[in-house]
C-alpha cells in the first residue's frame, strides 16, 4: 500500500487524541471523585446512583421520624412516670386514712395533701413536647386539663349502660340510704340539653322528670331527699353532677343510653371535655365539635410501616378517676366539725370512701404501668427500628460509594499508565513525521 | 532517406520540454500537498511518434507530456460518501443527547430526583408536625421548587428544540450554498473539457463540495456522456435530482401550519423544494446531518397519534375510535391515506374512546380574502364566501387551475379541500369542498410521524406524563380533605379553578404539561389549604391524608415503569443508553471513516518523498536533455566550421 504524508499525520492525529481521550476520562474521574460524569458513561451506574441517593435520603428520613418519634415517647412515659408516682403516693394516703383510726382532722390533712398531688398531677398530664400536648389525640393545641378557669360553653353527651349505675351510701336526714346514682364527668353542670333519651327509658315513659336547683333542694315529695328520688323520677342533681334513680326503677335502665347537658364553668385543674366526650364547644368560632377516637398520630419509619408514637389521655387518666379524688376532697372537706348526727354519719361514710378510692387508685396504677409499659415497647421498637436504619444507612452509602466513587490508587496508576502512553505516542510521532527525503539530499 | 539536420537539437528540445513540464506537475503536486481533498496528478509521458529511417528501422523522435491524470479512485469516494453521512447523524445526535443529559442533570444532587426528593422531605416533616404552619409553608414552597424545576426544563427542552430547528435550517442553506457551487463547477468543468482533457484541480473541488454535502445528506452523484462526448453531472439527495450540471433545484424551509406532536414548538421547519414539493425525507435511507436533526427534533418513540376512522368520509365531521393517545393540538393535520387534512376543533367521547374531528372552518363567516397556494405552490389570494362550512364558493376565480387538493386560510384559520367542482360558463364558479376523502372509512390516520428515535418530543412527552400523574395523584388526596372539598394542589398556569379539573378524567389532566405545570396559587397564598386529614372535626395533629400522599412515593401501580422513583430513573437510563449507543456507534463509524480517508490518500495523496525522487528525477532528465543540446551543438560546430575547409 502507498502510504502518503497525509495518511501519517491522520493517524497519528487519531491516535494521538484517541490518548488524549483516555487521559482526560481519568483526569475527570479524579478531579471529581466520580466514575460517571453523565449518565451516558455507564447508565447502569447513573441508574444505580439515582436509586441509593433517594433510598439514603430516605433512610435519613425514616430515622429521623424515629427519632422524633422517640423524643415524643420519652416525654410521654416521663409524664406517665410522675403520674403513677403520684398515684402511689395518694394510694399510701389512702391506705392510711381508710383505717378507722384517724379523725376527721388527719383525714381532712390527708386530703388536703391529695388536692397538692393534684395540682403536680395536672402539670404533669399536659405534659408537652415541643408545644404540643403529647396526650391530646389530634388536639395537641389543646391541654388536657384546663390550666385556668374556662367560661366556654360545652355541650357535653355522655354514653352509659346500665352497668354504670352504682350503689352509693349517702346520708339523707340524719339516715343513712342507699343511693343509685350515675355519675356524670364533671359536677356543677348547667341544664340538660336532651331529655329525650331518658324520657324514652322504658321504665319512665310517661314519668315526671325531675331535677333539682343548684342548692341540690329536694324536687318531690318533701319527705324524701335528693338521692332518694321518687319510684319513676330521676333526679338530676347538678351541683354533684349526678342522675339519681329509684331503687325500683334500677333494673329497667336499658342496657344503654345518652345523657346530653352543658356545662359552661370550669374552674382550673377540671379535664378538658374534648378529650373525654363527644360534644361541642358553643364558645369558639366556630364552633368546635369533638367525638373521642383513639387518635393515633402515626410516623412513618420505615418502608411502608407506620407507628403511633402518642398516647390518648384517657390511657392515663380516667374522668372517673379525676372524679373519684374531686368527690372525696368536696365530701372531706364539707363535713362540718359540729359534732351533729349528719356530720358523725358522714364520718362514718367517709372510711368507705377512701376504701372505695383505693380500689379505684390501685386499678389506675395498673393501668398507668399497662400504658408505659406500651410507651416502653414503642421506645423499644423505635430503638430497634434507629439501629436497623443506621445499619441501612450505612449498606447504602457503601453502595453508592461502590458504585459511582472511583478507587484513586487505581485511578491514579492507570492514569500515569495511560500518561505514559500518551508521552510515547507523542515521542513517536515526533520521530516518524520529521524526516523526508529532503533530510538526505546534500 | 536523410533527416534533417537539426533533428538531434529537435529531440533534445523535446526532453527539455518534457522534463519541465513533469518538474511544473512535481512542483504542483508539492504545492499541493496540504491542499484538502487535492488529488495527486501525473504528467503521462510518452515517445513522440518514431521516424522511419529506411533500412535502419525506426528512429525515435523524442518524448511529450501527453495527458495530465489524477489518481482517484471514484468507489473510494463513493464509499467514503456513504460514511461520512452516517458520522454526520450520529455527530449530531451525539450532541443532541449530550445537551439533553446536561438538561436532565443527573445523576447530581440539583437534578430533578432532588427536588422531588426535597418534597417529600417536607412531607414527613409535615407528618410529624402536621399542626405547624410553618412546616407547612415549607411544604408548599418544595412543591413550588419542584414545579419551577420542571419548568425550566420545560423551557430549555423547549430551546434545544429550536436550536435543532434552527440547524436543520442552516443545513438546507448549506444545501442550497453547495448545489449553487456544484452548478458553477459543472459549468466551468464542462467548458474546459471540451478539449477532451480532464479538469483535474475542478473536479477536485467537485468531489470537495460533494464531500461536504456528504455531511448533511446521503448523496447520489452520476457523471453521464452524451453522443457528443459532452459529460453532464448530477447529483441527488435522496433519491431526488438536487443539480443537473448547470442547474439545480433549491430547497426552502416552510414553518409548519400545524404541531406534528402536541409537544412541538411552534413553527418547526418542514422542508421544500423551491418549486413546491415537499422533500421526501420519511423514508429509511435517508441519513446524515439533516436526519439527525429531524431525528432529534421530530422523535416521539412511534408515539405519535393513531387511530382507526370510523366515519365521516365526505363529510366535515370524522369520527376516530381507539385514538393512541388524546392529548393531541387543538389545531391540527390528520393524515389520511396520504392525504392531509386539517382539523380545527376536536370532541372527546370517553365513553366510546372516540375523537370526532371537525374539518370545516372553526367560525361561520361569510367569507373574505383567503389566501390559498397554486399548483406550483406559490401563494396567491381569492375572493371567497361560503354558505355552509363545507363548501367555498369562488365567485371571480382569477386562477382556474387549482390543484386538486390544497389548503385555504383565512384570517389565519386553515382548513383543506379534496377537490373541487367548477359551474358553467360565463361564471365558472369555482367550488371547492372541504370533506374528508372518499375512502377515509376504516382506515388508520395519524398525525405527525411515527419516528423510532428519541427525541425531544418523546422526553417532553414522557415528562408531561409524569407531571401530570403527579398532579392527579396529589390532587385527588388532596380532595378528601376539608369534608371533600379540599383543593387542587398542582394545576397549570392560568388555572382558575373553572372548570375544575377532573380527578376522574385523564382527559381532564392533559391541559398540564411541563411548561405550565404550577402548584395551585390559592395553595401558595394559603398554604392550610394543605389538607392533613379526611377526618371532619380532627385536631390539627391528624396527618392520615400526608401519610397517603407519603405512600404514593411506593405506590408500584403509578405507572407502567413503577413508583415515581422508578420512572424517572428508567427515563435517566434511557437517555444514557440512547447516548451511550450514538457515541459507540459515532466512534466506530469514525475509524471506518479514517480507514476509507486513509484509502483514499493512499490512492490520491501526496507523497512527499515520492515528489522529491521526481523532482530529482525530472531534474535531471532536464540536465541531461540540456547536455544532450550543448552536444548537438558541438557536432554542428565541428560539421560547419571545421569541416571541408
Amino acid at each position: 500500500m502507498r502510504i502518503t504524508n497525509t495518511m501519517m499525520t491522520n493517524n497519528i492525529l487519531h491516535n494521538i487524541n484517541r490518548n488524549k481521550q483516555t487521559l482526560s476520562i481519568y483526569e475527570e474521574q479524579l478531579a471529581t471523585g466520580k466514575k460517571i460524569q453523565k449518565p451516558s458513561d455507564d447508565p447502569i451506574v447513573a441508574v444505580r446512583a439515582l436509586k441509593f441517593r433517594t433510598n439514603i435520603k430516605e433512610v435519613d428520613q425514616y430515622k429521623s421520624n424515629s427519632e422524633d418519634g422517640i423524643s415524643w415517647c420519652e416525654v410521654s412515659e416521663q409524664a406517665v412516670a410522675n403520674i403513677t408516682d403520684i398515684m402511689k403516693r395518694i394510694r399510701d394516703l389512702c391506705v392510711q386514712a381508710a383505717s378507722d383510726t384517724m379523725n376527721i382532722q388527719n383525714r381532712k390533712n390527708t386530703v388536703t395533701e391529695v388536692e397538692q398531688l393534684m395540682n403536680q398531677f395536672m402539670m404533669e398530664i399536659n405534659a408537652s413536647y415541643a408545644g404540643r400536648h403529647v396526650f391530646g389525640g389530634y388536639k395537641t393545641n389543646v391541654p388536657v386539663i384546663f390550666k385556668e378557669v374556662s367560661t366556654d360553653n360545652y355541650e357535653l353527651t355522655e354514653h352509659f349502660s346500665s352497668d354504670d349505675v352504682e350503689t352509693v351510701q349517702r346520708v339523707v336526714n340524719d339516715v343513712i340510704v342507699d343511693a343509685h346514682r350515675i355519675r356524670l364527668g364533671y359536677d356543677e353542670v348547667d341544664a340538660p340539653i336532651d331529655l329525650t333519651d331518658l324520657t324514652s327509658l322504658p321504665a319512665f315513659a310517661g314519668g315526671v322528670v325531675t331535677m333539682n336547683s343548684t342548692d341540690a333542694t329536694v324536687v318531690g315529695p318533701p319527705d324524701v331527699g335528693p338521692y332518694a328520688p321518687v319510684a319513676g323520677t330521676i333526679n338530676f342533681l347538678q351541683d354533684t353532677g349526678e342522675l339519681v334513680f329509684n331503687e325500683a326503677d334500677v333494673a329497667n335502665i336499658p342496657a344503654t343510653f345518652d345523657f346530653e347537658y352543658s356545662k359552661n364553668l370550669f374552674k382550673k385543674g377540671d379535664m378538658v371535655p374534648d378529650h373525654y366526650f363527644d360534644g361541642r364547644n358553643t364558645s369558639t368560632v366556630p364552633v368546635t365539635t369533638f367525638t373521642v377516637d383513639p387518635e393515633e398520630i402515626l410516623y412513618q419509619i420505615s418502608y411502608s410501616q407506620e407507628l403511633a408514637v402518642n398516647t390518648m389521655a384517657y390511657d392515663v387518666v380516667t374522668i372517673d378517676m379525676a372524679r373519684d379524688i374531686q368527690e372525696l376532697v368536696k365530701t372531706t372537706t364539707a363535713i362540718a366539725a359540729d359534732s351533729s348526727l349528719t356530720s358523725e354519719l358522714e364520718e362514718d361514710l367517709l372510711g368507705d370512701m377512701f376504701g372505695h378510692l383505693l380500689t379505684g387508685v390501685n386499678s389506675h396504677i395498673d393501668n398507668l404501668l399497662d400504658t408505659r409499659a406500651d410507651i416502653g415497647v414503642k421506645i423499644n421498637r423505635l430503638e430497634l427500628t434507629i439501629n436497623r436504619l443506621s445499619e441501612d444507612n450505612l449498606n447504602f452509602t457503601e453502595l453508592m460509594s461502590k458504585n459511582e466513587d472511583i478507587d484513586f490508587a487505581e485511578v491514579m496508576v492507570k492514569m500515569s499508565s495511560q500518561d505514559a502512553v500518551y508521552n510515547a505516542s507523542l515521542q513517536a510521532s515526533s520521530q516518524i513525521i520529521q524526516p523526508s527525503l529532503l533530510d538526505f539530499i546534500r | 532517406m536523410a533527416r534533417s539536420a537539426f533533428f538531434g537539437i529537435g529531440v533534445g528540445t523535446q526532453g527539455l520540454y518534457t522534463a519541465r513540464t513533469a518538474l511544473e506537475i512535481t512542483n504542483h503536486n508539492i504545492a499541493n500537498a496540504e491542499t484538502q481533498g487535492y488529488s495527486r496528478q501525473e504528467g503521462i509521458q510518452k515517445a513522440t511518434r518514431p521516424m522511419a529511417n529506411g533500412p535502419t528501422g525506426m528512429i525515435g523522435t523524442g518524448s511529450e507530456i501527453t495527458n495530465v491524470i489524477q489518481h482517484r479512485d471514484a468507489y473510494l469516494d463513493f464509499k467514503f460518501w456513504n460514511m461520512t453521512n452516517t458520522m454526520g447523524e450520529y455527530d449530531i445526535k451525539d450532541e443532541l443527547l449530550s445537551q439533553m443529559e446536561l438538561i436532565f442533570n443527573e445523576p447530581t444532587e440539583t437534578g430533578m430526583t432532588t427536588f422531588f426528593d426535597n418534597m417529600y422531605k417536607a412531607l414527613h416533616e409535615m407528618a410529624t408536625n402536621a399542626g405547624d404552619t410553618t412546616v407547612r409553608s415549607n411544604l408548599v414552597a418544595s412543591m413550588d421548587a419542584f414545579t419551577d424545576y420542571i419548568q425550566d426544563m420545560g423551557s430549555q427542552l423547549s430551546e434545544l428544540q429550536q436550536e435543532v430547528n434552527f440547524g436543520l435550517k442552516t443545513n438546507v442553506d448549506q444545501i442550497n450554498f453547495y448545489a449553487q457551487q456544484l452548478t458553477t463547477l459543472n459549468q466551468q468543468i464542462g467548458n474546459l473539457e471540451l478539449t477532451g482533457k480532464s479538469a483535474n484541480d475542478l473536479r477536485d473541488e467537485r468531489n470537495r463540495v460533494i464531500d461536504e454535502l456528504s455531511r448533511i445528506i446521503n448523496v447520489d452523484t452520476r457523471e453521464l456522456t452524451d453522443s457528443n462526448g459532452k459529460k453532464t453531472f448530477r447529483v441527488s439527495i435522496n433519491g431526488q435530482l438536487l443539480v443537473h450540471d448547470s442547474i439545480a433545484n433549491y430547497l426552502e424551509v416552510r414553518p409548519r401550519v400545524t404541531q406534528n406532536n402536541p409537544e412541538d414548538y411552534v413553527d418547526m421547519y418542514d422542508i421544500y423544494w423551491k418549486s413546491g414539493k415537499e422533500l421526501y425525507l420519511d423514508n429509511n435511507n435517508i441519513t446524515g446531518e439533516l436526519k439527525g436533526y429531524i431525528d432529534a427534533r421530530d422523535g416521539n418513540n412511534g408515539e405519535n397519534f393513531q387511530g382507526t376512522v370510523l366515519s365521516g368520509e365526505g363529510t366535515t365531521s370524522i369520527t376516530v375510535g381507539s385514538p393512541s393517545r388524546t392529548d393531541i393540538p387543538q389545531v391540527g393535520e390528520l393524515n389520511i391515506n396520504g392525504i392531509l387534512i386539517i382539523y380545527n376543533s376536536y370532541t372527546y367521547d370517553e365513553v366510546n374512546d372516540e375523537i370526532t374531528f371537525n374539518l370545516g372552518f372553526p367560525a361561520s363567516v361569510d367569507g373574505g380574502t383567503a389566501s390559498m397556494t397554486d399548483r406550483n405552490g406559490d401563494p396567491y389570494n381569492e375572493t371567497v364566501t361560503w354558505d355552509s362550512d363545507s363548501q367555498v364558493r369562488l365567485t371571480n376565480a382569477s386562477n382556474q387551475d387549482l390543484p386538486s387538493g390544497g389548503k385555504i386560510s383565512l384570517n389565519g384559520d386553515w382548513v383543506t379541500y379534496t377537490s373541487y367542482s367548477k359551474g358553467p360558463a360565463p361564471d365558472y364558479e369555482i367550488t371547492l369542498n372541504i370533506a374528508a376523502p372518499a375512502g377515509s372509512d376504516t382506515t388508520t390516520t395519524f398525525i405527525g410521524d411515527d419516528m423510532s428515535f428519541k427525541g425531544v418530543p418523546y422526553y417532553v412527552s414522557q415528562l408531561n406524563e409524569f407531571v401530570r400523574t403527579i398532579a392527579k395523584e396529589f390532587n385527588t388526596i388532596n380532595e378528601m380533605g376539608n369534608g371533600g372539598t379540599g383543593t387542587q394542589l398542582f394545576a397549570f398556569e392560568g388555572y382558575t379553578g373553572v372548570p375544575p379539573l377532573d380527578i376522574n378524567s385523564d382527559f381532564s389532566y392533559e391541559q398540564i404539561n411541563i411548561h405550565n405545570f404550577v402548584v395551585n396559587s390559592a395553595v401558595i397564598d394559603d398554604p392550610d389549604l394543605v389538607e392533613a386529614t379526611a377526618l371532619t372535626d380532627a385536631g390539627e395533629a391528624a396527618n392520615d391524608l400526608i401519610l397517603d400522599l407519603i405512600e404514593l412515593k411506593h405506590d408500584t401501580t403509578m405507572f407502567k415503569q413503577g413508583e415515581p422513583g422508578n420512572f424517572m430513573q428508567s427515563l435517566i437510563g434511557e437517555i444514557g443508553i440512547d447516548s451511550q449507543q450514538v457515541i459507540s456507534f459515532r466512534d466506530g463509524q469514525e475509524s471506518l471513516l479514517l480507514l476509507v480517508e486513509n484509502q483514499r490518500l493512499s490512492v490520491s495523496g501526496v507523497d512527499l518523498n515520492e515528489e522529491t525522487t521526481n523532482m530529482l528525477k525530472y531534474q535531471q532528465a532536464y540536465n541531461v536533455a540540456a547536455k544532450i543540446i550543448s552536444v548537438m551543438d558541438e557536432i554542428y560546430d565541428t560539421t560547419i566550421n571545421r569541416m571541408g575547409l
